[in-house]
């Protein structure tokens, strides 16, 4: 999509400066006749040189003429944006009319509205849109039309000589009102716009110029003509790149674009674009503006590309286009948002107070617009010019010399501007200034809605809500839910009020204005009242405060759900660090994916059913909550390796809560806690805060299974129900040893009778795994023995990588299990044993595992397949998780024959 | 489609091209539905409605089966895995932010997929002080401020893929993992407590303004075939490479 065209410095002559007297098209005709052969501007279908495009307008508005349409008459456009609509304007500007923008895109009503509004005495289009003009217009010159003969010709004349006072455009605001005002614009303005900007960065045949807003949009006159008057090409941004900040990037940069407008929306992919690819970029204007902007991405764009220059414009369109303009200097900025700069040339601004008086240096007041560039007023809206427009006593012509804006700035030190926002019935609600006219048209725009009015209430001291009031037309019916929806469906959500009221009629002061004092207490609706409960406690306010702020909704009552809410994992961390630090630091993510609601949180803050800083418990499944059955708690096996557990817990259902003791989960420090009695003690009061009473399921995996004896055993003294102590393949040192050369000669003999040579070659095979295993394994330990070593030496254990944490780890485990002798324990032991062990070839195994001694409540043994690690894994843990699943439902059941029902049946 | 092991497709969606007319939600189950009725704000709902409409469609797709009868489940973790069709032989992660989506398909390695919009959120700082290794604070300490958003969310969007992949938890995910060093490069292999190894592809995603990143746990040199799929309002751009290069 390469539209690149040969630049030709030699054959091209430029203007650098605009006589503000002339016309645009005037201005256009002299560079058609200067550079015929210059590219004017290519769409996706076509490229016009200046020639050809300055001829195709001559025959339109020749074919203006005929239809005897007078000049200084409005004529529509409605195209999609292309070529012929930069035909389109010319045109109609050459036969002395002014254009307005017919957008394709908006309803038919409100093209209706215009069209009517302004008289429109033609309306230029294609085709394809007939449909939608035929109701609504009377006089279609469709250009695509092969009845219509627009031959291309030469420059046209019109009756009256156009003056440089004359209307160009038209274009319609949304009023506060809700209805929309025609702002009829002059050439003086555009070109004296037009000569400013090419004394800060100047654009000359060879420039490229991209055309992104929509005609509607007074930007896109800046746009059209910055080029054409330039002799530079106009390119215009395809539909399907527009909004796509990343594609238009790549467009712009294919396309050499040289000055482009970029609105705010799009500067971070600008900026992202330049950042990937430096020194690439080929933007010399860029012009931004309408929302503030953070002062620090202009800079940095500014800083990444080196030739361009970037220009914030601000203005109202009844100033036409800009009325001050800032260019980005590196130096001396540094504001949050983007200063507006100083006025364009030949125009003034004045910053007053309520009675028109300016205000000292430094102070905001109502920006006041006057000079070159203030417009023909609003057509049709005398009462409105008349309040927002000031006659020029000078002029012999009726000529505007201000415009009172109702946007509010001030000046900085340097003497640029700064915007702060609207005057009038601005709101400032939750961080935002809220216009209510916007909220009140949407509801004036429902068929059932007679008026409305939208505040802030004072619900409560302090509280404040933005309320909407209404009046219906008489025998209708509308809902406050359903009036709720309608402008959830066309306003931002800051803009949504949180009440919808529906009034007889408004309370009126004496002399018939509105009396917003006397308006009633909102009523929250049903919607309102189910989900939004305010928070009550202190806890749950500052929870809440937090909530609103990192989420960045208002207001979040006590039973909003996180992720009703919009929120995910990032909002998760954000919203837990700011908790930690102001709140409890030991709130956790688990804790809040477990509690979503602020009432739900701020109750297991209260009830102190957080893990302490130091916990070492963590909860895996949090089971079924209607269910009330004992959890299960199973102690970790060597090292920090909870992981191993998580297929058993997947298999044995989602009903039952689930918990896993480490004492590595948080702050730990190696060489702490190496003996099993050690871990026992303390895991033994973290299972009592979680479950205070017997009877008791406790789990331990491999080394694990040595701590939940302990546990067991401690906890059985102190008269504690242990209903399971199941261990998992755990297995005492003493419960190996190796037998004594005869009889080891002896079981070789007997088994190479059995199965021959292939258990010979199978142990040979089984001996060489397991040496390899064992020398790779002594290696990894020296290397991570000596790194424990350095971290330990600089007393850095807390920045341990997980590899050297987990072996850290393992070797107390291991000290812990060398040291460790168990006493007798009076309940019984449930062993799951594994069918398959690697063992050396000489080692003989106690099939009790070595426990027979000390369990004097007996042991039940039960099989599982695969070896020790394999039966934690799938498949096999399916087997393991069905006979624990047995085992704990066969221990419960002595629960469920209590005495008490036979009481009811005697 | 289909996909062998070891074979990963990533898809790429800007959820606001999307063609979101016409009823979305009817390959949705209940809950799914319940739990768009759950959102506060409807633009919030609409994504989501499309977000799960387009995650059936694929797998659907993959699976060879009506979007409609696909359930899912969710494992220990919280990761959501398909539970009908049984044993679909299929794992899936996904992830979205801002305007975007991203999927991402294997039979085999599991994997994890996170995509976060760069966003100078002020408090990143606070973030990173409660669940990075001192080692990532101090790097992200040393870096200049558009330095540092961009080397925050690489390092979140690493961990949460290799949070996803790995069935950790996010807490011990996020607190654990050390990545100061490998924040960098663009293939990243990490051996999690347990002796596991991840690998990590940063940046899988071409979206300018996002940070993404892909995590799998296979070996550090287990070849890798990625299909990537962009899909840009009716287009889908497909490209592939291998891991590692040919």
């Amino acid at each position: 999509m390469n539209l690149l065209h040969p630049r030709s410095p030699e054959t091209s002559v430029s203007l650098k400066h605009y006589d503000i007297s002339h016309c645009l098209h005037k201005l256009f005709e002299r560079q058609a006749a200067l550079n015929p052969d210059n590219t004017a501007v290519i769409d996706k279908m076509s490229i016009l040189t200046y020639d050809e495009l300055n001829r195709k307008a001559n025959g339109i508005a020749a074919s203006i003429r005929e239809r005897s349409v007078l000049p200084g008459s409005f004529i529509g456009i409605c195209l999609d944006r292309s070529a012929d609509v930069i035909c389109a304007i010319l045109g109609i500007l050459k036969a002395g009319c002014a254009y307005i923008p017919l957008n394709p895109d908006f309803p038919t009503e409100r093209l209706r509205f215009i069209v009517k509004d302004a008289r429109i005495a033609a309306t230029l289009t294609v085709k394809k849109l007939t449909e939608k003009l035929f109701p609504i217009c009377t006089n279609l010159y469709i250009l695509d039309d092969n009845s219509l003969s627009l031959i291309p010709g030469d420059n046209v004349e019109p009756i009256e000589p156009v003056l440089s006072d004359d209307a160009a455009y038209v274009i319609y605001t949304s009023g506060t009102t809700g209805e929309p005002n025609g702002v009829s614009c002059h050439h003086r303005g555009v070109v004296n716009l037009l000569d400013d900007f090419q004394c800060r960065r100047f654009i000359a045949p060879g420039d490229i110029c991209s055309w992104w807003t929509n005609l509607s949009f007074d930007v896109s006159v800046y746009e059209i003509f910055a080029p054409l008057l330039a002799g530079a090409t106009l390119v215009i941004v395809p539909d399907d790149v527009r909004l796509d900040g990343y594609l238009l990037m790549d467009w712009l940069y294919l396309n050499h674009v040289t000055s482009a407008y970029l609105p705010p929306m799009m500067l971070e992919d600008f900026h992202a674009w330049v950042i990937k690819h430096p020194d690439s970029s080929p933007l010399r204007r860029l012009l931004t503006g309408v929302e503030p902007i953070s002062g620090k991405l202009l800079l940095d764009i500014d800083a990444a590309v080196a030739e361009l220059m970037i220009i914030n414009g601000y203005g109202p369109t009844e100033t036409t286009i800009c009325a001050t303009l800032y260019t980005v200097t590196p130096s001396g900025m540094a504001h949050r948002n983007t200063p507006i700069g100083i006025p364009v040339q030949n125009m003034q601004i004045r910053l007053l107070d309520d009675d028109g008086k300016e205000v000292a240096p430094g102070e905001t007041g109502e920006i006041n617009i006057r000079g070159t560039g203030v417009s023909n007023g609003y057509l049709n809206r005398p009462e409105l010019n008349d309040r927002l427009f000031v006659l020029d006593p000078s002029s012999s012509v009726r000529r505007y010399m201000s415009y009172k804006t109702g946007d509010l700035g001030y000046r900085l030190d340097d003497g640029n501007l700064m915007f702060v926002g609207r005057k009038d019935f601005q709101i400032k609600y939750m961080g935002y200034r809220i216009e209510p006219g916007e909220i009140e048209a949407v509801l004036r725009g429902v068929s059932q809605v007679q008026d409305a009015v939208v505040m802030l209430y004072e619900v409560e001291s302090g509280d404040r809500r933005l309320v909407a009031y209404v009046t219906l037309r008489t025998d209708t019916e509308i809902s406050p839910d359903e009036l709720q929806e309608v402008m959830r469906e066309a306003l931002p959500t800051h803009m949504m009020p949180s009440a919808t009221v529906v009034l007889e009629k408004f309370p009126m002061t004496a002399n018939g204005k509105i009396d917003r004092s006397a308006f009633p207490a909102p009523e929250l609706s049903n919607h309102q009242r189910l989900s939004y409960v305010a928070p009550s406690s202190d806890l749950e306010q500052k929870l809440a405060a937090i909530w609103e702020d990192v989420l960045g909704v208002r207001p979040i009552g006590i039973r909003d759900d996180f992720f009703g809410l919009g929120g995910h994992s990032l909002t998760a961390a954000r919203l837990c660090a700011h908790m930690r630090e102001e709140v409890d630091e030991r709130i956790t993510l688990s804790a809040l994916f477990q509690s979503l609601t602020i009432e739900a949180l701020a109750l297991r803050i209260l009830e102190n059913r957080l893990p302490s800083a130091h916990s070492s418990v963590i909860c895996i499944q949090q089971g079924s909550c209607c269910l009330s059955i004992p959890p299960l708690f199973i102690i970790h096996m060597v090292g920090t390796g909870l992981k191993f557990c998580l297929p058993l817990v997947r298999n044995l259902g989602p009903e039952r809560p689930v918990y896993a003791l480490s004492i590595h989960l948080f702050d730990w420090t190696p060489g702490e806690y190496t003996s099993v009695e050690d871990l026992a003690r303390i895991y033994i009061p973290e299972i009592r805060e979680i479950q205070p009473r017997g009877p008791y399921l406790l789990l331990g995996i491999s080394f694990g299974g040595l701590v939940a004896y302990e546990m067991a055993r401690q906890m059985a003294r102190q008269n504690d129900e242990i209903r399971l102590l199941a261990l998992l393949d755990t297995t005492l040192r003493t419960a190996k040893r190796k037998l004594g050369a005869t009889s080891r000669l002896n079981e070789h003999k007997q088994k190479m009778k059995q199965a021959g040579l292939n258990y010979v070659v199978k142990k040979i095979r089984e001996r060489l795994v397991l040496e390899w295993a064992i020398m790779t394994e002594n290696s990894r330990k020296r290397y991570s023995a000596m790194m424990l070593g350095y971290y330990k030496a600089t007393g850095s254990t807390d920045v341990m990588p997980v590899e050297i944490k987990e072996f850290a780890a393992r070797k107390d485990n291991e000290e812990a299990d060398r040291n460790y002798k168990p006493a007798p324990y009076d309940g019984k032991i449930t062993l799951f044993r594994s069918s398959e062990r690697v063992i050396g070839l000489t080692d003989v195994f106690d099939p009790l595992l070595g426990w027979g001694s000390f369990a004097r409540g007996g042991i039940e043994v039960i099989d599982c397949p695969n070896d020790h690690l394999g039966m934690l894994r799938e498949p096999h843990v399916k087997v393991v998780a069905e006979k624990l699943n047995t085992c704990i439902a066969k221990v419960l059941e002595k629960t469920t024959e209590p005495i008490e029902p036979a009481k009811q049946h005697p | 489609m289909k996909l062998d092991k070891n074979e990963i497709s990533v898809w790429q969606v800007d959820i606001d091209k999307v063609d979101t007319s016409g009823d979305l939600s009817e390959t949705l189950s209940d809950d799914e539905i319940q739990r768009a009725y759950s959102f506060r704000f409807a633009a919030d709902r609409k994504r989501f409605i499309a977000r799960r409409a387009i995650l059936r469609t694929l797998l659907g797709r993959y699976l060879s089966v009506d979007p409609a009868e696909i359930r899912f489940s969710e494992n220990s973790s919280g990761k959501p895995q398909v539970a009908f069709p049984q044993q679909p032989g299929l794992r899936f992660s996904l992830s979205h932010s801002g305007n975007l989506l991203a999927f991402a398909h294997s039979p085999d390695p599991e994997i994890g997929i996170d995509i976060e919009k760069i966003d100078s959120a002020t408090d990143l700082e606070d973030v990173a002080k409660t669940y990075f290794s001192p080692a990532e604070q101090t790097m992200l300490d040393d870096l200049p401020e558009p330095a540092r958003v961009q080397a925050f969310f690489r390092i979140w969007t690493l961990k949460e893929a290799v949070v996803k992949a790995s069935e950790l938890n996010l807490e011990d995910g996020l607190r654990s993992l050390n990545l100061a060093d490998a924040h960098n490069s663009s293939r990243i292999d990490t051996i999690l407590g347990d002796g596991r190894v991840v690998s990590c592809l940063s940046g899988v995603l071409d979206a300018p303004g996002y940070a993404s990143a892909l995590a799998m746990s296979a070996q550090p040199n287990a070849p890798i075939t990625l299909h990537r799929y962009l899909v840009n309002g009716d287009k889908v751009i497909e490209s592939f490479k291998n891991y590692p290069p040919a």
